[in-house]
């Protein structure tokens, strides 16, 4: 597979990932995920290094293996969830800056940039909720799919965004 | 104090007899009301800092926020622990910009006067600048940065008080105090600090989040989606699922909800899915404390959990891990959060990794339970100040004889609160 052409299908790939997420897809945004263990978490705030301390050693604001990612999606889909209820907050992710795409075996990793503004009905102005993601994704029946997505803000304090009640 | 005779405050209504407890929400929305509450209350009463273990060391330090007061919290080379105000002696500003380190000395950016870690001034920035200056200056008993005068610990908990009469700080948590000691006693080695603290804002008063955190009444209805995960969870242990407890008031307006764990923890109770390593582990960890306190002491360290309020900011919970929440009031209807945990110093890896996933899976702002607390909150202070409804009622399980200082009552009754508030309207009474 050629550079450009990789590029091109992981662009595909998180920008799918973004729609199903910003629709609240999350049954579409779930199947996205590889097969197995996987990963999804957000950062400490403020931690230096962070991305290279595990969520086994360091409070994460989230960090969830399969089993607690499917957990999530079905109490994100109920009405007693109730922080999204009824009506859900507004979200939009930008990714930019496609950045160190490695591939060693079956892996790819890479690191991208994220913007993900956010509105909610009860609250006043948009919030704007910046960082970058390290994505590792996996070869899987002659696709791609997501195996880690680590996402970390470049915040102090979850003061504007609000609480995580929804897929960043 | 104990029983109380009915009456009529500028606050509270309480009538025992017909079974009646509200607050007026002025309590919550009223911008004067915060600033006589700050003058009153929060400078008066004894708030938690830190912990220990954050300045083990000679020269660490740690700055934070208590109320609106900038802070130094450190340990200085003579091995003491001090609290300053973060402020410059010369003109002013923060002389530690950092969040937490270790130094022998704090240097003010603007024109570079230099203190030592136990706050004493040793120069102006240069030997021109400090001829400038009276030599007793840089003498012990000279000029050193501004010393909070209280600051006290309990059980490994460092707190801070702003008044100059402040009571002595065991004074001040009466039974809270005890509580303190036994969830320290978890562990005989000690705690240490885990990094990463989850920091947010809340667009509420910050006595809502006070009592949100030992109301055993929302639950079921606030955390229904949490309550289907933990069955998820417990399938296949033989864990009784159900919801049950006490609440206890200590004194002071201090009290706590106890309760069975039902979500596993790595002192002592063990989940199937955990595997037989972690099973033996847990094990050996209950003989140890139950070795160390005594059966009746220690199956209660090891079996129950409880969450706190100290009166009247502070929540200590001891819960899937040892989490504090300090609240810094930014308004009558904004604060921030600071929520960090301290586990065992001597903890195995295999449990430490088990306290980890368990604190993610229902703590914070991204775990299952926390969203739908803001959510509630930050609703029920739009309606205070959107509606004309004037009050709150707190009268579940309240009886005609009750008494609020050092009882007990159901978990899921209201008697936690009314402690908590019939402090709160006397110390409000005070001139
Ligand atoms: S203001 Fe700090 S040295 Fe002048
Ligand atoms: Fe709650």
């Amino acid at each position: 597979m050629s550079d450009n052409n990789l590029k091109e299908q992981i662009e595909e790939l998180i920008y799918r990932e973004a729609d199903h997420a910003d629709g609240w897809e999350l049954t579409q945004w779930l199947a996205m995920w590889a097969d197995g263990e996987v990963l999804y978490e957000v950062g400490p705030l403020d931690t230096p290094n962070a991305e290279s301390m595990s969520h086994n050693d360091i409070l994460y604001l989230l960090s969830d293996n399969r089993f607690r990612l499917e957990q999530r999606v079905i109490r994100m889909g109920k009405a007693t969830a109730h922080a999204e209820y009824p009506v859900r907050s507004r979200i939009r992710h930008n990714y930019s800056h496609l950045r160190n795409i490695k591939t060693d075996g079956e892996a790819i990793t890479f690191k991208v940039n994220m913007v993900v503004t956010r509105t909610r009905r009860d609250t006043e102005g948009v919030a704007v909720i910046p960082g970058y993601v390290l994505f590792k994704l996996a070869q899987q029946g002659g696709s791609l799919k997501i195996r880690e997505k680590r996402v970390f803000l470049d915040l102090h304090v979850l003061s504007k965004p609000g609480t995580m009640s929804i897929i960043i | 104090m104990s029983k109380i005779d009915k009456f009529e405050s500028r606050f509270i209504q309480y009538d025992p007899a017909g079974r009646v407890f509200r607050v007026n929400r002025d309590a919550y929305t009223s911008a004067s009301v915060f600033e006589e509450e700050k003058k009153k209350i929060l400078y008066k009463s004894w708030i938690v800092l830190g912990h220990e273990s954050e300045v083990a060391n000679k020269g660490d330090f740690v700055t934070r926020r208590v109320i609106d007061k900038e802070l130094i919290f450190n340990r200085d080379a003579q091995g003491n622990v001090n609290v300053f105000f973060n402020s410059c002696m010369h003109r002013g500003p923060a002389v530690c910009k950092e969040k937490s380190g270790n130094t022998k000395t704090f240097v003010c950016p603007y024109h570079g006067w230099a203190f030592r870690a136990n706050g004493q001034l040793v120069s102006a920035g240069s030997n021109e600048a400090d001829a400038g200056y009276p030599p007793s200056y840089f003498e012990p008993g000279g000029v050193s940065l501004m010393r909070v005068k209280n600051v006290a610990q309990r059980a490994g908990f460092y707190f801070v008080n702003f008044d100059e009469n402040a009571m002595p700080l065991d004074d001040f948590l009466q039974d809270a105090g005890k509580r303190l000691d036994r969830i320290a006693s978890q562990s005989a080695v000690g705690f240490e600090m885990i990094v990463g603290v989850h920091e947010y804002d809340i667009n509420a008063n910050y006595k809502l989040l006070c009592e949100n955190s030992y109301d055993g009444y929302h639950v079921l209805q606030t955390h229904a989606t949490y309550v289907d995960y933990m069955g998820q969870v417990l399938k296949g242990s033989d864990i009784d699922p159900g919801v049950r407890g006490v609440a206890l008031t200590f004194g002071n307006g201090h009290a706590a909800f106890e309760m069975p764990i039902r979500a596993g923890r790595p002192i002592a109770q063990w989940l199937p899915h955990w595997g037989e390593a972690a099973k033996k582990l847990i094990e050996d960890k209950r003989k140890e404390v139950i070795a160390r306190l005594g059966e009746e002491v220690g199956a209660n360290v090891c079996d129950m959990h409880s969450n706190m309020v100290v009166f009247p900011n502070s929540i200590i919970n001891d819960q899937q891990t040892i989490l504090a929440r300090t609240i810094i009031p930014l308004s009558q209807n904004r604060m921030r959060v600071r929520a960090w945990t301290v586990a065992p110093k001597d903890e195995h890896p295999k449990l430490r990794k088990i306290r980890m996933e368990n604190i993610l899976s229902f703590l914070g702002p991204g775990g299952f339970a926390t969203p739908d607390d803001v959510s509630m909150l930050e609703w029920a202070q739009t309606a205070y100040e959107s509606t004309d409804v004037k009050w709150n009622d707190f009268s579940k399980g309240i009886t005609a004889d009750e008494e609020t200082m050092r009882t007990t009552a159901n978990y899921n009754d209201e008697l936690q609160m009314r402690a908590y508030w019939l402090q709160w309207d006397k110390m409000m009474a005070a001139k």
